[in-house]
Protein backbone atom coordinates (compact mmCIF):
# COMPACT_ATOMS: atom_id res chain seq x y z
CA UNK A 1 0.00 0.00 0.00
CA UNK A 2 1.27 3.44 -0.79
CA UNK A 3 -0.74 5.08 1.93
CA UNK A 4 0.07 2.92 4.87
CA UNK A 5 1.37 -0.32 6.08
CA UNK A 6 -0.81 -3.32 5.72
CA UNK A 7 -1.56 -6.37 7.74
CA UNK A 8 -2.78 -9.14 5.55
CA UNK A 9 -4.72 -12.18 6.42
CA UNK A 10 -7.29 -14.47 5.11
CA UNK A 11 -10.90 -13.84 5.73
CA UNK A 12 -14.57 -14.72 6.03
CA UNK A 13 -17.14 -16.77 4.24
CA UNK A 14 -18.45 -15.75 0.92
CA UNK A 15 -20.79 -17.15 -1.68
CA UNK A 16 -20.80 -18.15 -5.26
CA UNK A 17 -23.77 -17.76 -7.51
CA UNK A 18 -24.24 -16.22 -10.87
CA UNK A 19 -24.43 -12.54 -10.22
CA UNK A 20 -26.98 -10.22 -11.70
CA UNK A 21 -25.16 -8.24 -14.31
CA UNK A 22 -24.89 -4.50 -14.07
CA UNK A 23 -24.73 -2.20 -17.05
CA UNK A 24 -21.37 -1.00 -15.84
CA UNK A 25 -19.98 -4.45 -15.19
CA UNK A 26 -17.77 -6.78 -17.16
CA UNK A 27 -18.33 -6.88 -20.90
CA UNK A 28 -17.11 -10.32 -21.92
CA UNK A 29 -19.71 -12.74 -23.28
CA UNK A 30 -18.70 -15.68 -21.08
CA UNK A 31 -18.87 -15.55 -17.30
CA UNK A 32 -15.86 -17.32 -15.80
CA UNK A 33 -16.65 -16.59 -12.19
CA UNK A 34 -19.20 -14.69 -10.18
CA UNK A 35 -20.09 -14.27 -6.55
CA UNK A 36 -23.21 -12.56 -5.27
CA UNK A 37 -22.14 -13.09 -1.65
CA UNK A 38 -25.27 -14.83 -0.52
CA UNK A 39 -23.72 -18.15 0.43
CA UNK A 40 -20.50 -19.07 2.15
CA UNK A 41 -17.80 -20.33 -0.18
CA UNK A 42 -14.81 -21.62 1.75
CA UNK A 43 -12.66 -21.24 -1.32
CA UNK A 44 -12.12 -17.68 -0.15
CA UNK A 45 -9.99 -19.19 2.61
CA UNK A 46 -11.59 -17.20 5.32
CA UNK A 47 -10.93 -17.37 9.02
CA UNK A 48 -13.68 -19.02 10.99
CA UNK A 49 -13.20 -16.69 13.92
CA UNK A 50 -12.80 -12.97 13.67
CA UNK A 51 -15.02 -10.28 12.21
CA UNK A 52 -12.69 -8.75 9.62
CA UNK A 53 -14.82 -10.13 6.79
CA UNK A 54 -18.51 -10.96 7.00
CA UNK A 55 -21.24 -11.64 4.47
CA UNK A 56 -24.65 -9.99 4.69
CA UNK A 57 -27.47 -9.48 2.18
CA UNK A 58 -25.41 -10.00 -0.91
CA UNK A 59 -22.53 -7.88 0.29
CA UNK A 60 -19.20 -8.79 1.76
CA UNK A 61 -18.11 -6.39 4.47
CA UNK A 62 -14.47 -5.72 5.24
CA UNK A 63 -13.35 -4.22 8.51
CA UNK A 64 -9.60 -4.01 8.52
CA UNK A 65 -7.83 -3.10 11.73
CA UNK A 66 -6.94 0.57 12.22
CA UNK A 67 -4.01 1.64 10.07
CA UNK A 68 -4.01 -1.68 8.25
CA UNK A 69 -5.34 -3.44 5.21
CA UNK A 70 -7.12 -6.74 4.84
CA UNK A 71 -7.07 -8.93 1.76
CA UNK A 72 -8.75 -12.14 0.70
CA UNK A 73 -7.81 -14.25 -2.30
CA UNK A 74 -10.04 -16.70 -4.13
CA UNK A 75 -8.19 -20.00 -4.36
CA UNK A 76 -10.49 -21.78 -6.74
CA UNK A 77 -9.34 -20.50 -10.10
CA UNK A 78 -6.62 -18.63 -11.92
CA UNK A 79 -7.24 -16.00 -14.56
CA UNK A 80 -4.99 -14.65 -17.29
CA UNK A 81 -6.88 -12.60 -19.90
CA UNK A 82 -10.00 -11.49 -18.08
CA UNK A 83 -12.54 -8.78 -17.38
CA UNK A 84 -13.02 -8.30 -13.62
CA UNK A 85 -15.66 -6.08 -12.09
CA UNK A 86 -16.99 -5.42 -8.61
CA UNK A 87 -19.15 -2.80 -6.94
CA UNK A 88 -17.36 -1.03 -4.10
CA UNK A 89 -19.37 0.79 -1.44
CA UNK A 90 -17.65 3.41 0.70
CA UNK A 91 -17.89 3.36 4.49
CA UNK A 92 -20.78 5.22 6.08
CA UNK A 93 -18.52 6.73 8.65
CA UNK A 94 -14.98 7.83 8.06
CA UNK A 95 -12.85 10.71 9.22
CA UNK A 96 -9.89 10.82 6.90
CA UNK A 97 -11.00 10.00 3.38
CA UNK A 98 -7.55 10.28 1.93
CA UNK A 99 -6.25 7.57 4.21
CA UNK A 100 -8.53 4.73 3.22
CA UNK A 101 -9.21 2.81 0.06
CA UNK A 102 -10.55 -0.45 -1.28
CA UNK A 103 -10.84 -2.40 -4.50
CA UNK A 104 -10.24 -5.60 -6.41
CA UNK A 105 -7.03 -7.63 -6.50
CA UNK A 106 -5.85 -9.49 -9.58
CA UNK A 107 -2.85 -11.42 -10.88
CA UNK A 108 -2.25 -12.58 -7.32
CA UNK A 109 0.29 -15.30 -6.66
CA UNK A 110 -0.08 -15.16 -2.89
CA UNK A 111 -0.63 -12.58 -0.17
CA UNK A 112 2.74 -10.98 -0.87
CA UNK A 113 2.42 -10.68 -4.64
CA UNK A 114 -0.58 -9.10 -6.34
CA UNK A 115 -2.02 -6.03 -8.09
CA UNK A 116 -4.49 -3.73 -6.32
CA UNK A 117 -6.85 -1.31 -8.13
CA UNK A 118 -8.00 0.97 -5.34
CA UNK A 119 -10.49 3.78 -4.86
CA UNK A 120 -10.66 6.27 -1.99
CA UNK A 121 -13.75 8.12 -0.69
CA UNK A 122 -12.67 11.33 -2.44
CA UNK A 123 -12.97 9.68 -5.83
CA UNK A 124 -9.30 9.11 -6.46
CA UNK A 125 -7.90 5.85 -7.80
CA UNK A 126 -4.51 4.23 -8.04
CA UNK A 127 -3.05 0.95 -9.23
CA UNK A 128 -0.43 -0.56 -7.02
CA UNK A 129 1.48 -3.76 -7.05
CA UNK A 130 2.74 -5.77 -4.11
CA UNK A 131 5.98 -7.54 -4.96
CA UNK A 132 7.50 -9.82 -2.37
CA UNK A 133 5.58 -7.90 0.27
CA UNK A 134 6.67 -4.44 -0.85
CA UNK A 135 4.48 -1.88 -2.60
CA UNK A 136 5.26 -0.52 -6.03
CA UNK A 137 3.09 2.19 -7.60
CA UNK A 138 2.02 1.26 -11.12
CA UNK A 139 -0.37 4.18 -11.57
CA UNK A 140 -0.27 7.08 -9.11
CA UNK A 141 -3.33 8.54 -7.40
CA UNK A 142 -5.55 10.55 -9.71
CA UNK A 143 -9.00 12.10 -9.51
CA UNK A 144 -11.84 10.38 -11.35
CA UNK A 145 -14.42 13.00 -12.42
CA UNK A 146 -17.40 10.65 -12.54
CA UNK A 147 -16.66 8.81 -9.30
CA UNK A 148 -19.40 8.90 -6.69
CA UNK A 149 -18.01 10.17 -3.44
CA UNK A 150 -19.01 10.38 0.17
CA UNK A 151 -20.46 8.09 2.78
CA UNK A 152 -22.07 4.94 1.35
CA UNK A 153 -21.38 5.85 -2.28
CA UNK A 154 -21.13 2.95 -4.73
CA UNK A 155 -18.79 2.71 -7.70
CA UNK A 156 -18.19 -0.10 -10.16
CA UNK A 157 -14.48 -0.82 -10.48
CA UNK A 158 -13.44 -2.81 -13.52
CA UNK A 159 -10.09 -4.21 -14.61
CA UNK A 160 -9.37 -5.90 -17.91
CA UNK A 161 -6.18 -7.85 -18.47
CA UNK A 162 -5.05 -8.84 -21.92
CA UNK A 163 -1.54 -10.16 -22.32
CA UNK A 164 0.57 -7.81 -20.22
CA UNK A 165 -1.84 -4.89 -20.60
CA UNK A 166 -4.02 -3.77 -17.71
CA UNK A 167 -6.90 -1.37 -18.32
CA UNK A 168 -8.83 0.12 -15.41
CA UNK A 169 -12.29 1.69 -15.39
CA UNK A 170 -14.56 3.41 -12.88
CA UNK A 171 -18.28 3.43 -13.63
CA UNK A 172 -17.58 2.51 -17.24
CA UNK A 173 -15.12 5.35 -17.75
CA UNK A 174 -11.66 4.30 -18.84
CA UNK A 175 -9.05 5.66 -16.47
CA UNK A 176 -5.78 4.29 -17.82
CA UNK A 177 -4.09 1.46 -19.63
CA UNK A 178 -0.74 0.30 -18.30
CA UNK A 179 1.68 -2.59 -18.68
CA UNK A 180 2.23 -5.23 -16.03
CA UNK A 181 3.74 -8.65 -15.45
CA UNK A 182 1.19 -11.40 -15.59
CA UNK A 183 2.08 -14.45 -13.48
CA UNK A 184 2.86 -17.54 -15.48
CA UNK A 185 -0.37 -19.47 -15.79
CA UNK A 186 -2.49 -16.55 -14.60
CA UNK A 187 -3.26 -15.28 -11.14
CA UNK A 188 -5.88 -15.31 -8.44
CA UNK A 189 -8.43 -12.58 -7.89
CA UNK A 190 -9.34 -11.08 -4.55
CA UNK A 191 -10.60 -8.11 -2.58
CA UNK A 192 -8.88 -5.69 -0.26
CA UNK A 193 -9.85 -2.81 2.00
CA UNK A 194 -7.84 -0.47 4.19
CA UNK A 195 -8.80 1.38 7.34
CA UNK A 196 -7.68 4.77 8.57
CA UNK A 197 -5.26 5.29 11.40
CA UNK A 198 -7.61 5.46 14.36
CA UNK A 199 -10.59 3.28 13.52
CA UNK A 200 -11.86 0.30 11.60
CA UNK A 201 -13.65 1.38 8.46
CA UNK A 202 -16.35 -0.81 6.90
CA UNK A 203 -16.08 -1.22 3.15
CA UNK A 204 -18.64 -3.30 1.26
CA UNK A 205 -18.29 -5.23 -1.98
CA UNK A 206 -21.04 -6.68 -4.14
CA UNK A 207 -21.53 -8.34 -7.54
CA UNK A 208 -18.04 -9.62 -8.11
CA UNK A 209 -17.73 -11.09 -11.57
CA UNK A 210 -15.09 -12.24 -14.03
CA UNK A 211 -15.76 -12.72 -17.73
CA UNK A 212 -13.52 -13.29 -20.67
CA UNK A 213 -12.36 -10.20 -22.49
CA UNK A 214 -14.94 -8.61 -24.77
CA UNK A 215 -14.20 -9.04 -28.48
CA UNK B 1 1.83 -52.02 -5.26
CA UNK B 2 -1.23 -54.04 -5.88
CA UNK B 3 -3.99 -52.21 -7.48
CA UNK B 4 -7.31 -53.30 -8.72
CA UNK B 5 -9.29 -51.30 -11.18
CA UNK B 6 -12.89 -52.18 -11.07
CA UNK B 7 -14.93 -49.96 -13.28
CA UNK B 8 -18.33 -51.02 -12.15
CA UNK B 9 -18.47 -53.37 -9.26
CA UNK B 10 -20.83 -54.18 -6.52
CA UNK B 11 -20.24 -52.54 -3.17
CA UNK B 12 -21.09 -55.75 -1.41
CA UNK B 13 -18.40 -57.53 -3.32
CA UNK B 14 -15.57 -55.09 -3.04
CA UNK B 15 -16.03 -52.66 -0.22
CA UNK B 16 -13.90 -54.01 2.56
CA UNK B 17 -12.26 -50.81 3.71
CA UNK B 18 -12.71 -49.05 7.02
CA UNK B 19 -15.99 -47.43 7.92
CA UNK B 20 -14.40 -44.05 7.48
CA UNK B 21 -13.42 -44.63 3.87
CA UNK B 22 -15.03 -43.79 0.55
CA UNK B 23 -18.81 -43.97 0.41
CA UNK B 24 -19.60 -44.61 -3.24
CA UNK B 25 -21.18 -47.94 -4.17
CA UNK B 26 -18.83 -48.74 -7.04
CA UNK B 27 -15.12 -49.17 -6.53
CA UNK B 28 -13.09 -47.71 -9.38
CA UNK B 29 -9.62 -48.32 -8.00
CA UNK B 30 -7.94 -49.83 -4.96
CA UNK B 31 -4.42 -50.48 -3.88
CA UNK B 32 -3.58 -52.41 -0.73
CA UNK B 33 0.15 -51.91 -1.32
CA UNK B 34 1.09 -55.56 -1.05
CA UNK B 35 2.67 -55.83 -4.48
CA UNK B 36 4.51 -53.43 -6.70
CA UNK B 37 2.38 -51.87 -9.42
CA UNK B 38 4.60 -50.28 -12.02
CA UNK B 39 1.80 -47.88 -12.91
CA UNK B 40 3.00 -45.82 -9.97
CA UNK B 41 6.24 -45.09 -11.78
CA UNK B 42 8.35 -45.63 -8.70
CA UNK B 43 12.11 -45.74 -9.15
CA UNK B 44 13.15 -49.16 -7.77
CA UNK B 45 16.69 -47.94 -7.19
CA UNK B 46 15.63 -45.16 -4.87
CA UNK B 47 14.69 -45.54 -1.22
CA UNK B 48 12.30 -42.58 -1.31
CA UNK B 49 9.27 -44.79 -1.92
CA UNK B 50 9.10 -48.34 -0.69
CA UNK B 51 6.33 -50.85 -0.17
CA UNK B 52 6.15 -53.00 2.90
CA UNK B 53 3.43 -55.06 4.52
CA UNK B 54 0.52 -53.28 2.94
CA UNK B 55 1.95 -49.81 3.41
CA UNK B 56 3.71 -47.50 1.04
CA UNK B 57 6.41 -45.51 2.78
CA UNK B 58 7.46 -42.13 1.42
CA UNK B 59 10.65 -40.51 2.70
CA UNK B 60 11.09 -37.11 1.10
CA UNK B 61 14.40 -35.31 1.44
CA UNK B 62 14.72 -32.77 4.27
CA UNK B 63 12.80 -29.58 3.46
CA UNK B 64 11.47 -31.31 0.39
CA UNK B 65 8.34 -32.95 -0.88
CA UNK B 66 7.81 -36.07 -2.93
CA UNK B 67 4.86 -36.92 -5.12
CA UNK B 68 3.95 -40.12 -6.88
CA UNK B 69 1.19 -40.32 -9.43
CA UNK B 70 -0.75 -43.34 -10.56
CA UNK B 71 -0.65 -43.51 -14.33
CA UNK B 72 -3.24 -46.20 -14.81
CA UNK B 73 -6.44 -44.19 -14.73
CA UNK B 74 -7.91 -40.72 -14.58
CA UNK B 75 -10.89 -39.67 -12.53
CA UNK B 76 -13.35 -36.76 -12.64
CA UNK B 77 -16.26 -37.12 -10.23
CA UNK B 78 -14.93 -39.45 -7.57
CA UNK B 79 -14.63 -40.34 -3.90
CA UNK B 80 -10.97 -40.84 -2.94
CA UNK B 81 -9.78 -42.09 0.42
CA UNK B 82 -6.52 -43.18 1.95
CA UNK B 83 -5.19 -43.84 5.43
CA UNK B 84 -2.23 -41.66 6.31
CA UNK B 85 0.02 -42.69 9.19
CA UNK B 86 1.87 -39.98 11.11
CA UNK B 87 5.66 -40.52 11.19
CA UNK B 88 6.98 -42.23 14.28
CA UNK B 89 9.58 -39.56 14.81
CA UNK B 90 9.14 -35.90 14.03
CA UNK B 91 10.79 -32.71 15.16
CA UNK B 92 8.79 -29.70 14.09
CA UNK B 93 5.26 -30.99 13.61
CA UNK B 94 4.18 -28.06 11.46
CA UNK B 95 6.95 -28.45 8.91
CA UNK B 96 5.84 -31.76 7.44
CA UNK B 97 2.67 -32.78 5.72
CA UNK B 98 1.17 -35.56 3.65
CA UNK B 99 -1.99 -36.58 1.89
CA UNK B 100 -3.63 -37.71 -1.31
CA UNK B 101 -3.17 -36.09 -4.70
CA UNK B 102 -6.05 -35.64 -7.14
CA UNK B 103 -6.87 -33.91 -10.43
CA UNK B 104 -3.26 -34.37 -11.47
CA UNK B 105 -2.23 -33.64 -15.04
CA UNK B 106 1.45 -34.20 -14.41
CA UNK B 107 4.02 -33.61 -11.66
CA UNK B 108 3.74 -29.86 -12.05
CA UNK B 109 -0.04 -29.63 -12.07
CA UNK B 110 -2.18 -31.25 -9.38
CA UNK B 111 -4.13 -30.74 -6.15
CA UNK B 112 -3.30 -32.22 -2.78
CA UNK B 113 -5.19 -32.41 0.49
CA UNK B 114 -2.58 -32.56 3.24
CA UNK B 115 -2.44 -32.79 7.01
CA UNK B 116 0.36 -32.05 9.45
CA UNK B 117 1.22 -33.75 12.75
CA UNK B 118 0.57 -30.34 14.25
CA UNK B 119 -3.15 -30.84 13.61
CA UNK B 120 -3.58 -28.58 10.58
CA UNK B 121 -4.85 -29.29 7.10
CA UNK B 122 -4.86 -27.49 3.77
CA UNK B 123 -5.84 -27.88 0.14
CA UNK B 124 -2.99 -26.84 -2.09
CA UNK B 125 -2.68 -26.67 -5.84
CA UNK B 126 0.48 -27.05 -7.85
CA UNK B 127 0.22 -25.23 -11.14
CA UNK B 128 3.07 -25.02 -13.61
CA UNK B 129 5.42 -26.03 -10.84
CA UNK B 130 4.32 -23.36 -8.37
CA UNK B 131 2.24 -23.84 -5.25
CA UNK B 132 -0.90 -21.85 -4.56
CA UNK B 133 -3.22 -22.31 -1.64
CA UNK B 134 -6.78 -23.19 -2.45
CA UNK B 135 -7.35 -23.27 1.30
CA UNK B 136 -4.46 -22.30 3.57
CA UNK B 137 -3.35 -24.44 6.49
CA UNK B 138 -5.76 -24.21 9.38
CA UNK B 139 -6.44 -26.19 12.51
CA UNK B 140 -8.72 -29.13 11.84
CA UNK B 141 -10.77 -30.98 14.39
CA UNK B 142 -10.20 -34.66 14.72
CA UNK B 143 -6.70 -35.09 13.34
CA UNK B 144 -4.81 -37.74 15.26
CA UNK B 145 -1.42 -36.19 15.78
CA UNK B 146 0.60 -38.62 17.83
CA UNK B 147 3.47 -40.56 16.26
CA UNK B 148 2.23 -43.62 14.41
CA UNK B 149 -1.44 -42.65 14.58
CA UNK B 150 -3.58 -43.10 11.50
CA UNK B 151 -5.97 -40.68 9.83
CA UNK B 152 -8.36 -41.46 7.02
CA UNK B 153 -8.30 -38.62 4.51
CA UNK B 154 -11.11 -38.46 2.01
CA UNK B 155 -11.70 -36.17 -0.93
CA UNK B 156 -14.81 -36.08 -3.06
CA UNK B 157 -14.85 -34.22 -6.35
CA UNK B 158 -18.13 -33.38 -8.03
CA UNK B 159 -17.99 -31.00 -10.95
CA UNK B 160 -15.67 -28.25 -9.79
CA UNK B 161 -16.43 -28.78 -6.09
CA UNK B 162 -13.86 -30.39 -3.82
CA UNK B 163 -15.00 -31.61 -0.42
CA UNK B 164 -12.47 -32.90 2.09
CA UNK B 165 -12.89 -35.00 5.21
CA UNK B 166 -10.64 -36.14 8.03
CA UNK B 167 -11.75 -39.27 9.84
CA UNK B 168 -15.25 -38.76 8.50
CA UNK B 169 -15.45 -35.18 9.77
CA UNK B 170 -15.94 -32.63 6.99
CA UNK B 171 -13.00 -30.27 6.78
CA UNK B 172 -13.90 -27.92 3.92
CA UNK B 173 -15.69 -27.61 0.62
CA UNK B 174 -14.03 -25.45 -2.00
CA UNK B 175 -14.08 -24.79 -5.72
CA UNK B 176 -11.39 -25.84 -8.14
CA UNK B 177 -10.64 -26.33 -11.80
CA UNK B 178 -11.01 -29.96 -12.84
CA UNK B 179 -8.73 -30.95 -15.71
CA UNK B 180 -10.51 -31.72 -18.93
CA UNK B 181 -11.38 -35.44 -18.93
CA UNK B 182 -10.36 -35.79 -15.29
CA UNK B 183 -7.05 -36.18 -13.54
CA UNK B 184 -4.75 -38.76 -12.02
CA UNK B 185 -4.50 -39.57 -8.35
CA UNK B 186 -1.41 -39.93 -6.25
CA UNK B 187 0.29 -39.44 -2.92
CA UNK B 188 2.33 -36.56 -1.60
CA UNK B 189 4.58 -36.33 1.46
CA UNK B 190 6.84 -33.61 2.82
CA UNK B 191 9.70 -33.76 5.29
CA UNK B 192 10.72 -31.17 7.83
CA UNK B 193 13.87 -29.11 7.62
CA UNK B 194 16.18 -31.24 9.67
CA UNK B 195 15.57 -34.80 8.53
CA UNK B 196 13.71 -37.23 6.30
CA UNK B 197 10.32 -38.04 7.76
CA UNK B 198 8.68 -41.35 6.95
CA UNK B 199 5.02 -41.06 6.03
CA UNK B 200 3.03 -44.23 5.44
CA UNK B 201 -0.07 -44.64 3.28
CA UNK B 202 -2.53 -47.53 3.56
CA UNK B 203 -5.71 -48.65 1.80
CA UNK B 204 -5.96 -46.26 -1.09
CA UNK B 205 -9.32 -46.43 -2.77
CA UNK B 206 -11.45 -44.56 -5.28
CA UNK B 207 -15.18 -45.07 -5.67
CA UNK B 208 -17.83 -43.18 -7.53
CA UNK B 209 -19.79 -40.64 -5.54
CA UNK B 210 -22.40 -41.83 -3.08
CA UNK B 211 -25.96 -41.27 -4.24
Amino acid sequence: MSKRASAIAVAAGLGMFLAASSAQACKGPHVQFSDDFREVDQTWGTEQDGDAVTVEDGKVKFKADPDAGYAVLYGGALFDDADICVTVQMPNNFKQGDMIEAGPLFWAEDHSNYYYFELDPNGKVALERKVKGKWVTVLGWRQVPNAKTGAGAKNVLRVTTSGNTITVYVNDEKIASVKGQQPDGGGQIGLRADSERDKRDTWKFSNLKVTDVAP
Amino acid sequence: MLKTIVVIASALTFVTGPALACKGPHVKFTDDFRQIDDSWGVDPKSDTVTVEAGKVKVKADPSGGYTILYGGAVFDDADLCVTVQVPSQTGNADQLAAGPVFWAQDYNNYYTFAITPGGSAAIVRRIRGKWIYVLEYRKADGIKTHPGEKNVLRVTTSGNVITSYINDVKFASVKGQVPENGGAIGLHAESEQAHRDTWKFIDLKVTDLPP
